[in-house]
């Protein structure tokens, strides 16, 4: 498996080891230990006799130098072993990086890598790894069900053409139709053949294509990619499934908000195809992460900012992501050819096409009474409403229609079927109402849903693009870009598409110690381009103008560094709309810097004429671990003024320690005056016994100096090793984040087929797997900012070799602004074991608790606590009859937080469970439960009540031969109550009385010549619970691994 | 029980440091090793070839209080002591396969090459199965001996699953049927790892960092400088890798 690493380590040990002794000169060095580089790892450090740890010192491999953390004093004696290469390695040969110390970073450098992992793959080898596996299910209950699952993971050679390739589709049910997949299909799926001058990509891959100063192409894609390559000449071609629809949006942040902000497909939040969001704040670009700056929630389509940047309405989020396409399958078609005519002129030529499979809407199944409507509508609408009215006869609706209006008749009693819309509150004209389990019409504009549908009408979109590059013998660099778009926005419509073009002209002179840059570009109004845009930022450096209404740029930039130390720069844009107006900027700055940029002086000054100026000073001195900050800006507009102040000061020890202060005062001068502060502390301590990573601060927010609100803010995670033996960790997250109300409502889905019942005695819903109503949360409309808090803790202590202690501790704490809404929970597990000595005795105790208080729907607003302790005992006194002996005591109680106790419960479980050898080698279990209940708001009459149940089982493994095993278990479990008739709504889904269940499994292994092994697996159960029918369940499963 | 126990010092051949405190490792196919970051938001990708870094995996979500991480060169499966989490690399996506209301305590955790999971649930003394199918199930053991399983290992070469069985102080290798196929006597119940390189067995002592191979009948117990704090280990070649919190290191076993 990893035999390519041996040779290599096995030339490493014919190099001698070299030993070098030498005294300190009073400084931590760097000392020189040898003139041949020394291969990495291969030292060993003693000062003192004492070998030292490999984070006291550091070694460059290089030059050989050993350089210490301290300070060596002249008398001490320091010795190095190492193996030194012996032979100096050329420096074409050498390439080695050194990257900027990071703390989430390696220490290493970072080496390029010269071998590329096709190299790893000789000739002849194709290695293929993988299963398939098929299964039957019969159950008396729920029919017949087909599984399977395949997994192929592929690396080799045929024929000089190298094959990577990895499939998975685990657990996907076999469709109706048959086995045959489309790519798409498979869960997971990636291919590449790579040949001399051809390269193939099937299944999931990332299509980049820079588009040159006009945007970029990145779309996560399904479906197949070819790249061509003949001496000059290089064409790709592609035909995929796009996962998504490509959408930017702008806007700016709420105080006290650090989110969860939806980005928006229209009026529906909507999930986001996972890795395509950038997400820009101030024009900075930001890193995904609970560590970095933000987290994005892809099902809901939400992002949230971190505590490391406090966004407030100053702050300026800019974002570009793909929605998931939800209601057509989006096919893309591309094409490129580029021609290298030698060194100094290429050409390119592309054309892309994105266009929805019309003929089949995945939301909503459009009759073709719908598409001859649709097919009305003009070709520049996306969305239209269409009636969610459907007459299918008597008896087989649920709804009739009186007077003008639709009335629930119950299922399958009426003429109509009717979808509804949920539009929000007084904006529609029927209710859901719970009694009726169906649509209530509430008077005009007195509802929240309408018997309409919004559906998106399907697109296409064609870009061709040419770019030529030409760089001329004077310096001059040409690039001209030429673009023509296509759109239509309803395919269904018989009008043609919307064309549009754009060209895109840029001129270059570069020398070493200036350049001047100027770029031109004019836009047709109807030119579309749905794709990520060169620009960040465009409203704010054009003062409120939107991208899309750009018609025409000019561009002029130039940067001068007359010094090593000093860069100038300037530059002026003129800018069109589609409204013609004119609009100017004009700019200049520079920068000083000493070298490695340890000090830098940055400065900007833009002028908008008649209009407005933007002043900003950035000083960033350094002297030795001391890296103060101050960054200053100023906005001058006619009417108003904006200006920022950020202090900070660093102060960076060594790579372990670093330590950073700093605030923001951010204030606007409008007619209302606002401020906004943020005082923060940063630390990073990273030692062996303790290591810390903190944010924690506080933020204010004033308006007309009138205090609006305040709040703290913190993220602290630290690993403290105090001792050997135990690990304590603790994460502590403060946050203020703002969140929807909801409301609850039930909807009856058939019965079996939902999970939640209602109780016909008291009306009110319970959880229930084999349910008949699924539970909605229907969003208010009303927002409020919550101050959410969670802490979590973890330990475990081994440091007696007999006990072990560990557990953990969380609490969530969500305050939603007003003082009847907030959510705790509290969840904690504690494990004491003391192990097994002379193999006769061990114990376990648990303790496991859970508190929950939930005030979010005041119907349902309890507190939930659950405590349960087991302890078990295992006792192998005799040989043959080892014992599990098990006690638990497990405490439920419900109390409704304006109502009292609504469900008390205790329980008590004794088992024993002996295992008998003598050849016999069966196990045996035998339990005795018994619970308490008492549900005192729906059930005082029965007051407090016992249920008992006795189960007895018995399981045996039957190892026919090595290959074969049947295994068989038997069990019957007795259940009694002393009340006639159990009440609804205790999750007691098991009946009084007698319940025997036997299952069989048979096990079978073929070895095979072709196939690494073929396993079979049959399995029998049996189930009869005293009020219903008998269950038989048949499954039988062939896997084959190769 | 291995009758003699002989002590040998390991040769330190190369190594690797981290700046922030590193969690778990794993192997992954064609000498690659992946190291789970204490930030518990990264992964690095390692050349054992070279020792370089060659791809930094960020995770979309933070997962508190991993402590583990196993690759099948599809998938890269994470899990904490009561959690088990799915990451799709190419996707970018988290699915949790295993959460705290599961109740299961997962010791450790062995992957097939086909895609099939084995844990160590030592809460309820089984080992919890989860099938190509993606089906999750108590794995039916041929031997009824009690069981408090720790270290895990599945070994894809011979098809078998190794389980260091603490109550028992002994190893146990089983078919894919739950059949008994061979038992090797420890001399203490405080292993918590174990490893083939067939003929040769290694395991892992996470109390006293104590690394051991079982051959014939002795057991050879390597001395490691600066022994303390190992948290894992695995061996290829004549080679073994040692992690620790702060860095990785290669030693030449001699055998």
């Amino acid at each position: 498996m990893f035999s390519s690493g041996l040779v290599f380590f096995n030339l490493l040990f014919q190099i001698y080891l070299s030993q070098v002794w030498f005294y300190g000169n009073y400084s931590a060095g760097p000392y020189k230990i040898s003139d041949n580089p020394i291969f990495i790892g291969t030292d060993s450090v003693f000062v003192g006799d004492v070998l030292v740890d490999r984070e006291k010192y550091a070694i460059d491999y290089n030059q050989s130098l050993v350089t210490f953390k301290e300070i060596i004093a002249d008398s001490i004696l320091v010795i190095v072993k190492f193996r030194p290469i012996p032979f100096s390695i050329q420096e074409k040969y050498y390439q080695q990086v050194v990257v900027k110390a990071d703390s989430a970073d390696l220490t290493i450098s970072e080496q390029k890598i010269i071998t590329d992992s096709i190299s790893r793959i000789r000739e002849g080898d194709l290695e293929m790894i993988g299963s398939k596996t098929i299964s039957v299910d019969l159950s008396s209950k729920q029919g017949l069900g087909l599984g399977q699952a395949t997994r192929i993971d592929i690396k080799g050679n045929l024929q000089g053409v190298n094959v990577w390739a990895m499939l998975s589709d685990a657990g996907n049910p076999i469709p109706a139709e048959g086995t045959t997949k489309e790519l798409a299909e498979f869960d997971k799926i990636q291919i590449k053949v790579q040949a001399e001058k051809f390269i193939g990509y099937y299944g999931d891959n990332d299509y980049v294509q820079s588009l040159g100063n006009i945007g970029t192409i990145n779309k996560k894609l399904t479906g197949v990619l070819f790249d061509l390559n003949f001496g000059n000449n290089t064409t790709n071609l592609g035909y995929a499934k796009s996962k998504g629809v490509y959408k930017k949006t702008g806007f700016y942040g709420q105080n006290n908000k650090q989110g969860p902000y939806y980005l928006t497909k229209d009026m529906n939040n909507a999930p986001i195809v996972p890795g395509t969001e950038n997400v820009y704040l101030n024009a900075k670009r930001l890193v995904r992460g609970q560590n970095e700056d933000y987290t994005v929630d892809y099902a809901s389509g939400s992002i949230t900012f971190t505590n490391q940047n406090i966004i407030n309405s100053f702050s300026r989020i800019e974002i570009d992501f793909e929605y998931a396409t939800e209601e057509y399958n989006r096919y893309l078609i591309l094409a490129n050819h580029e021609w290298k005519l030698n060194r100094n002129f290429s050409m390119k030529i592309g054309a892309l096409s994105e266009n929805d499979d019309k003929f089949r809407n995945l939301s909503y199944d459009l009759s073709p009474s719908d598409i001859e409507s649709l097919s009305l509508v003009s070709s520049e609408s996306s969305r239209v409403w269409l009636s969610g009215v459907k007459f299918v006869g008597a008896g087989n609706g649920d709804y009739i229609l009186e007077n003008n209006y639709f009335v629930f008749a119950g299922i399958d009693s009426g003429d109509y079927d009717i979808r509804f819309s949920y539009v929000g509150a007084n904006l529609g004209d029927y209710e859901y109402d719970n009694s009726i389990a169906g649509f209530r019409y509430a008077g005009v504009n007195q509802g929240k849903y309408v018997s309409r549908v919004l559906v998106q009408l399907p697109e296409q979109n064609r870009i061709y693009n040419a770019d030529f590059k030409w760089q001329t013998p004077f310096g001059i660099n040409i690039d001209l870009q030429g673009f023509w778009s296509q759109r239509k926005q309803n395919l269904f419509s018989e009008n043609g598409f919307n064309n549009g073009l754009a060209y895109n002209i840029t001129t270059s002179y570069e020398k070493e110690k200036y350049n001047i840059r100027y770029q031109r570009r004019e836009i047709e109004k109807r030119f579309y381009f749905p794709y990520a845009g060169d620009e960040t930022d465009f409203t704010y450096n054009w003062q409120g103008i939107r991208p899309e209404s750009l018609k025409q740029k000019d561009q002029l930039d130039f940067e001068i560094r007359p010094f090593d130390f000093m860069l100038l720069s300037g530059g002026a844009g003129w800018l069109n709309t589609f409204i013609h107006s004119k609009y100017e900027q004009y700019f200049y700055g520079g920068k000083f810097f000493t070298r490695q940029e340890y000090s830098v002086l940055e400065w900007k000054i833009t002028h908008y004429p008649q209009t407005e100026n933007r002043y900003y000073l950035n000083l960033t001195p350094r002297y030795k671990i001391f890296y103060p900050g101050f960054e200053v800006f100023f906005q001058d507009q006619k009417d108003s003024s904006h200006r920022y102040l950020k202090p900070s000061l660093r102060i960076k020890y060594n790579e372990e320690i670093d330590f950073r202060i700093e605030a923001d005062f951010k204030e606007t001068r409008q007619p209302v005056v606002k401020e906004h502060q943020v005082y923060k502390i940063q630390a990073s301590l990273n030692k062996n016994i303790i290591s810390l990573n903190s944010i924690a601060g506080y933020q204010i927010n004033r308006s007309d100096n009138i205090l609006e609100n305040g709040a703290w803010f913190a993220n602290i995670f630290s690993r403290i090793k105090p001792m050997p033996g135990l690990d304590i960790t603790a994460d502590y997250l403060q946050q203020q984040s703002e969140m929807q109300t909801v409301e609850l409502n039930y909807l009856w889905v058939g019965t079996g087929l939902g999970n939640y019942k209602q109780n016909p005695e008291t009306n009110q819903y319970y959880y229930d797997p084999n349910g008949d109503y699924v539970q909605q949360m229907i969003p208010s409309g009303n927002f409020v900012i919550n101050d959410f808090r969670k802490l979590q803790a973890n330990w475990d202590f081994y440091k007696w070799p007999l006990v072990n202690f560990d557990g953990y501790y969380a609490l969530d704490f969500e305050n939603r602004g007003q003082a009847s809404l907030q959510n705790t929970r509290t969840n904690r597990f504690l494990n004491f074991s003391v192990l097994p000595f002379q193999k006769s005795f061990s114990v376990k105790i648990t303790n496991y608790g859970d508190y929950a208080k939930d005030d979010q729907f005041l119907a349902y607003a309890a507190i939930r606590t659950i405590n349960n302790n087991r302890i078990e005992m295992n006792i192998q006194k005799i040989d043959q009859i080892p014992l599990v002996v098990s006690y638990e005591h497990n405490n439920q109680l419900i109390e409704k937080t304006d109502q009292g106790i609504d469900q008390k419960r205790q329980d008590q479980i004794f088992s024993i469970k002996p295992k008998i050898g003598f050849n016999l080698d069966f196990e045996v279990l035998l339990i005795y439960a018994r619970a308490l209940i008492s549900k005192p708001l729906n059930y005082s009459q029965l007051g407090e009540f016992k249920l008992n149940k006795w189960e007895l089982a018995v399981d045996k493994n039957w190892q026919i031969d090595k290959w074969s095993n049947l295994n068989t278990n038997f069990s019957a479990a007795f259940r009694s109550a002393l009340i006639a008739q159990l009440p609804y709504d205790l999750n007691l889904n098991e009946p009084k009385g007698i319940t025997p269940q036997i299952r069989i499994s048979f096990d079978r292994i073929f070895d095979s010549a072709s196939f690494n092994q073929v396993l079979l697996n049959a399995y029998y159960a049996f189930l009869k619970y005293p009020d219903r029918k008998p269950e038989h369940n048949f499954s039988t499963k062939l896997q084959v691994n190769f | 029980m291995p009758n003699d126990i002989i002590y040998k010092e390991l040769m330190l051949i190369d190594s690797i440091s981290f700046i922030n405190p590193v969690i778990n490792f794993c192997a992954e196919r064609n000498n690659y090793i992946l190291t789970l970051d204490s930030n518990l938001e990264k992964i690095f990708k390692i050349d054992l070839n070279n020792f370089q870094r060659v791809e930094t995996i960020s995770l979309p979500q933070k997962i508190s209080f991993l402590k583990g991480i196993a690759s099948d060169n599809i998938y890269i499966y994470l899990y904490s002591e009561n959690s088990l989490f799915r990451f799709d690399k190419i996707r970018g996506e988290i699915r949790s396969l295993i959460n705290p209301q599961d109740r299961i305590r997962i010791a450790d955790l062995a992957l097939t090459q086909q895609g099939e999971i084995f844990m160590s649930d030592d809460l309820n003394n089984r080992i919890v199965y989860i099938n190509t199918l993606g089906q999750m199930q108590t794995f039916s053991l041929s031997l009824k001996s009690l069981l408090i399983p720790s270290g895990i290992y599945f070994d894809d070469a011979k098809n078998r699953l190794w389980i260091i069985n603490r109550a028992q102080q002994q190893i146990e290798a089983y078919l894919k049927n739950g059949n008994i196929d061979k038992i090797v006597k420890l001399p203490s119940a405080q292993f918590n790892r174990i490893f083939i390189a067939e003929p040769d067995i290694y395991v892992f002592n996470k109390m006293n960092s104590q690394i051991s191979r079982i051959q014939d009948q002795s057991m050879i117990e390597y001395f490691i400088p600066g022994q303390k704090n190992i948290l894992n280990f695995f061996i290829y070649d004549s080679l073994m890798l040692i992690l620790k919190p702060n860095g990785m290191y290669l030693y030449q076993i001699d055998k």
